[in-house]
């Protein structure tokens, strides 16, 4: 007798889950068919890195005698795109110089808060340090300026021009002399002659 | 028997889990939803829409917040705020999802079509159809829109018997017939753009002068219009059209008939359909004496400037500096301007104000920026002097002084000289940066002929407070305050004695070729 009780009540448990586990499965495809497709699969597999590669930039520092700026070359995993890459590049840059007869251009403590691309310009929002920290001077201010402005742009293809903000404000000057007002162009002028040629490293 | 039972239970207890684990297994993988992915729309997907073409099709108002990377869009109480480069919007608050990133390319914000679709039917509160944007874009052919001019910016100007508008376009072309109507039985001048777009939009301009009250930048149907609301119902306008940089100069002062009032009319061409300027008259320079020199002692008050590691602060030697070369200056019989004789702070835009009206409320004749240099490296010493960069654009101060300037000659030539009054000052401002160039070199040829320190030479750059002067200018770093031996030097009553001496002798030299290309412009201009 306990025998086939016992059989039954396992025979009726296992209909009971049978039926709540295709119950179950049913819901979920249907829900699968009232969901808009593609979302969810975005979840799930999401878009596959880009084509992060190690290449070689250059990077423009303070010289020795506050002439015009020198270049160093640095590896840096580029390949995500314009902004992500402008701010990888610019990380590098804040790290300053690996020759003892450079200097650097960013002054201590500044950090890189974002970094977005606007048509061909690149806008690059730092911390308030790049003005409080900077020493001043037209020389440094220049430097710091114009490396941030020439790293970018000669490694950056589509990026002719960068608009430098502070804490996500537009700024008249880092340091009183410079106007980054507006999105700045790459430029070698303000250096003394012999800087007037792309500088080789 | 009982074995058997037991047996028998076990297998299937263990089959019923079997089972479970298998529903469960199907219900979680990823099956399913490979089953009920549908294929990528179409081009519906691909297709990308310009937003802010797409929200004037459906009357929604465009805000552009370059600063943040925004675009705001406003629709009644709704608001949906887009970030270049994110994969979201946010309206109202909440966050919708986009398949692709907002892109800023070629001065346009553009979203796939399919996202646009969803975006405006959450802010407009109603089901949106991709074909009511796609239909609202070709009400502007796509060509027009590329070729066509915006308004970048509306400037104004007050003077004693009128204002001055200048408003600012993206480019010369494609403007169409500006016409200007002045509002039946309201105070206000309405200036149509029929074929021209808003760069930004913009809260209306508070002028609050004589004569005009307020600027309300807006759009119509295909252009744009700006209105000027006025203080006074009856008026009169004057329009000129200028290239590089496009603009058009409206000149607003209330109805005064008078023979002086009807002569200066008459002397400024009304718009013509499309009729640019080919070329303003030259200002007649050169024709008022050199009388003033503004100078700048750089920093001061809050702002210290430079520091030496001696604790020598950069505003108090560019202060003492210019104490002592006002004084050299004023014995010359040259009227000097400072733009701070004590250690207060002056923004750089001050400077360029005081400047900018130094000479009876007219620019003055040269600005000598005072400034000391740094660097990381204790060792770089010397002197250098720079001008302004003619990659700059006049800023905004030089450019109403400039006009300003035109004004104080209408005032004095006559009304048969009026004319004369539309001087480019973009060509103004070119001669400036060229007698700029000559004062630099000058100016790096005294100091080299006193001081002992390194000659460092002549650069260009972007000063600000360059930019912002309507005149000659220059900026000078006497020394490297980062430099030991300097800075000892720049705390001695005789270099900085030396450095004023320098920059006497600059001015004047360059005053005396001022006046011997003046003497040669009378002798010309004589009959």
């Amino acid at each position: 007798m306990t025998k086939g009780r016992s059989l039954k009540i396992a025979l009726a448990v296992l209909w009971a889950v049978a039926v709540m586990v295709l119950a179950g499965f049913a819901f979920k495809l249907l829900k699968e068919f009232s969901h808009p497709p593609g979302r969810r699969a975005s979840v799930q597999a999401p878009v596959p890195p880009p084509d992060m590669k190690e290449r070689a930039v250059k990077l423009y520092f303070m010289d020795e005698d506050a002439a015009g700026l020198v270049a160093e070359k640095r590896s840096v995993d580029l390949g995500a795109g314009g902004a992500v890459d402008g701010a990888a590049i610019i990380s590098e840059l804040i790290k300053g110089p690996e020759s003892g007869d450079h200097f650097a251009s960013i002054p201590p403590g500044v950090r890189l808060l974002s970094a977005y691309e606007l048509g061909d310009t690149l806008i690059l929002d730092f911390t308030r340090e790049l003005q409080t920290n900077h020493p001043g001077g037209s020389a440094g201010e220049l430097a710091t300026v114009y490396s941030i402005v020439n790293t970018v742009t000669e490694n950056l293809r589509g990026i002719n021009k960068v608009q430098i903000l502070i804490e996500g404000e537009e700024t008249e000057t880092l340091a009183g002399h410079i106007d980054i007002r507006r999105p700045l162009s790459p430029d070698t002028k303000w250096m003394t002659a012999r800087f007037h040629e792309k500088p080789e490293d | 028997m009982k074995k058997c039972a037991v047996a028998c239970m076990r297998f299937l207890e263990k089959s019923a889990a079997l089972t479970v684990f298998l529903a469960f297994g199907l219900i979680f993988s990823p099956f399913p939803s490979a089953f009920a992915e549908a294929p990528p729309s179409s081009a519906f997907a691909d297709e990308r829409v310009s937003l802010p073409e797409a929200a004037r099709g459906l009357d929604v108002t465009t805000h552009w917040k370059p600063a943040e990377g925004k675009l705001l869009l406003t629709r009644e109480n709704h608001c949906a705020e887009i970030l270049i480069g994110a994969k979201h919007a946010r309206i109202d608050g909440h966050l919708l999802t986009l398949a692709t990133p907002v892109v800023a390319a070629n001065d346009a914000v553009t979203m796939s079509l399919a996202d646009a679709t969803a975006l405006f039917s959450r802010l407009l509160g109603r089901t949106v159809t991709a074909k009511e944007i796609s239909t609202g874009l070709l009400a502007t052919p796509r060509i027009e829109r590329d070729e066509r001019s915006r308004i970048e910016g509306v400037r104004h100007v007050s003077y004693p018997d009128f204002t001055r508008l200048v408003i600012n376009l993206s480019k010369s072309g494609n403007v169409g017939d500006v016409k200007l109507k002045h509002i039946e039985g309201a105070a206000a001048l309405e200036i149509d753009f029929p074929k021209t777009g808003v760069g930004q939009a913009a809260a209306p301009i508070e002028v609050g002068d004589r004569f005009i009250k307020r600027i309300e930048v807006g759009r119509t149907g295909s252009g744009a219009s700006v209105i000027v609301r006025t203080n006074v119902d009856d008026f009169e306008y004057e329009t000129q059209k200028y290239d590089e940089p496009a603009r058009i100069v409206v000149d607003v002062k209330p109805a005064a008939p008078g023979v002086l009032a009807d002569l200066r009319a008459s002397a400024h061409l009304p718009v013509q359909s499309g009729a640019w300027a080919d070329q303003e008259p030259e200002i007649a320079r050169g024709t008022t004496p050199f009388t003033t020199v503004v100078i700048d002692p750089g920093h001061g008050g809050k702002d210290h400037g430079a520091g030496g590691r001696g604790g020598l602060l950069e505003k108090d030697v560019t202060l003492s500096i210019a104490l002592k070369l006002k004084e050299r200056l004023e014995a010359a019989g040259v009227r000097v301007t400072l733009t701070r004789s004590d250690d207060s702070f002056v923004s750089l835009r001050g400077r360029t104000v005081i400047a900018n009206r130094a000479k009876n409320g007219a620019p003055a004749d040269l600005f000598i920026s005072i400034h000391t240099n740094s660097h990381v490296s204790p060792s770089v010493g010397g002197f250098e002097a720079y001008y302004v960069s003619d990659a700059v654009d006049p800023g905004a101060e030089a450019t109403a002084a400039l006009e300003n300037a035109v004004v104080n000659l209408e005032d004095t030539d006559g009304p048969e000289e009026t004319s004369v009054a539309s001087i480019l000052w973009d060509l103004q401002y070119a001669e400036f940066i060229a007698d700029s160039s000559a004062l630099a070199f000058i100016t790096q040829e005294e100091l080299g002929k006193r001081l002992d320190t390194r000659d460092r030479g002549v650069r260009q750059a972007r000063f600000i407070v360059l930019s912002g002067v309507a005149m000659p200018s220059v900026l000078v770093e006497v020394g490297f305050i980062s430099n030991r031996s300097e800075e000892s030097r720049l705390k001695t009553e005789d270099f900085k004695n030396k450095c004023a001496e320098c920059l006497e002798a600059a001015v004047t030299t360059f005053k005396e070729r001022y006046e011997a290309k003046l003497g040669l412009v009378n002798q010309e201009s004589s009959p």
